[in-house]
């Protein structure tokens, strides 16, 4: 029987920043521009759609909208629920806020180099590898502060991949669709990386195979922006 | 902030300071664009300052007595629509608050600033006076405020390095609170929930963390 895989989720993230609710919400139909952002979405989970209509006659509220390769955080400027033949629809309306995520200032730590840091990041949050274990050596908290991200919106501690398995893992493909995005989404909030070019996510035996290129923000204008390239297992037994 | 450190403030205020900008009178429904570039420019010098600042409006020039705003004046403000004008010309992105305070019976605006949260704000875009020319907000300007608590572009080595050690005490401040942190024991890990119940962001492993969301 061939593995199941995913290299580009057909749902989009959507996180209510305040209220610390997070959904991955199928998508039918996307727009996303310089300022504005509209997704027509059709809830497949029964709590998306009282999540989705917490947005309907409110606006301001903050959210991290991430679908395919695109990432903001955006303000709600107003949500509209439809139905037909049954389905039903909500159509949110988003401004960007913001869309770069990469700290302003990196530093390497002791011979490593920021983008070699970003790397060590990227391997932890896909294959789960040297994740955070308390420690009382200062060398070993100083290093890990670097690996995990300063300055970013998300400091990447280990792999969410074995977490959500756990939750998700009954319906693989579903899985498969919410690890390609949170990844996505967590790579940019991380700064390990500003762009994905390739992600693929195959479930294999008891494991996650994951083949991952993603470039860096370019640094100089004289210098190709750092490539990382992680390939490898992430274990899903947590 | 709230009325009555507004009123402690104008009672004690015999002068402008670098944390502190008086205006008279301000209507920012009719205001010129050449007015509200002015603000900004205050706004973004007291982002660069030590403890953020304010810009008060209903101060009268000179002897800075309090003489309140119009009504119309008062409720032309708007956080939604001052902010979106003062993102245009912000990076990092930053926002002021905008507090409508009734005291002693007049009427008082106040711009609040925080100061910079890990770099110091650089002006966006240049914004030149539609009447002259003249160059208001300049791109890839660092404003400060003075002494004379004016807002000027950083001119000496002196402003610039106050700035920069500014940074770096914040940096150093942010390394050695997460030092702290890790010394911590971890607490346990959240389950992400039933899957009846929609899913808190923060149960899910390296969750955002919203301070940190410019």
């Amino acid at each position: 029987m061939e593995n199941k895989f995913c290299d580009l989720s057909p749902r989009a993230l959507i996180q209510d920043v305040e209220n610390d609710i997070i959904a991955f919400v199928p998508v039918v139909r996307s727009s996303w521009g310089s300022d504005t952002i509209t997704l027509l979405l059709e809830p497949d989970d029964p709590t998306d759609a009282p999540f989705l209509s917490t947005f309907v006659g409110t606006s301001e509220n903050r959210v991290i909208a991430s679908y395919q390769h695109e990432l903001a955080v955006a303000t709600v400027a107003g949500a509209t629920h439809t139905t037909e033949k049954g389905k039903s629809q909500w159509e949110l309306r988003l401004n960007q806020e913001s869309t770069e995520f990469s700290p302003s200032i990196e530093m390497g730590f002791s011979g490593t180099s920021a983008d070699e840091l970003a790397e060590a990041r990227a391997r932890r949050l896909l294959l789960n590898e040297n994740p955070w274990k308390e420690s009382s050596d200062i060398n070993q908290i100083a290093r890990e502060l670097f690996v995990r991200g300063m300055e970013t919106a998300v400091r990447v501690e280990r792999s969410p991949f074995p977490a959500i398995y756990q939750h998700y893992g009954s319906d693989p493909q579903r899985f498969l669709e919410i690890a390609w995005i949170l990844a996505v989404t967590q790579l940019k909030l991380s700064g390990a990386v500003a762009q994905v070019e390739k992600l693929r996510l195959t479930l294999a035996a008891g494991a996650l195979e994951v083949d991952f290129v993603g470039r860096r923000r370019k640094q100089y204008v004289n210098a190709p922006a750092y490539v990382i390239r992680v390939q490898g297992f992430c274990p899903l037994a947590s | 902030m709230n009325a009555k450190d507004l009123k402690a403030l104008l009672d004690a205020t015999k002068t402008e300071r670098p944390s502190v900008d008086y205006k008279e009178r301000f209507n920012w429904a009719t205001a010129s664009k050449d007015e509200k570039a002015e603000i900004v420019k205050d706004l973004l010098a007291m982002a660069n300052t030590k403890g953020g600042g304010k810009v008060v409006l209903g101060v009268r020039d000179g002897d800075f007595k309090p003489v309140g705003l119009e009504l119309q004046e008062f409720q032309s403000f708007d956080q939604t629509k001052v902010n979106d004008f003062l993102h245009r010309y912000t990076d990092p992105r930053f926002s002021c608050l905008v507090h409508k305070l009734p005291v002693d019976e007049r009427l008082h605006v106040v711009l609040e600033v925080p100061e910079f949260i890990e770099i110091p704000i650089i002006c966006r875009e240049n914004f030149n006076s539609t009447k002259d020319n003249k160059l208001i907000l300049k791109r890839g300007g660092l404003y400060v405020r003075t002494e004379k608590a004016t807002s000027e572009l950083v001119s000496s080595s002196e402003e610039m390095r106050g700035l920069i050690e500014l940074a770096v005490m914040k940096k150093e401040n942010r390394f050695r609170e997460m030092i702290v942190a890790l010394l911590r024991p971890t607490p346990p890990e959240k389950s992400l929930g039933r899957r009846d119940e929609p899913v808190k962001a923060s149960a899910i492993p390296n969750p955002v963390d919203p301070s940190r969301i410019r």
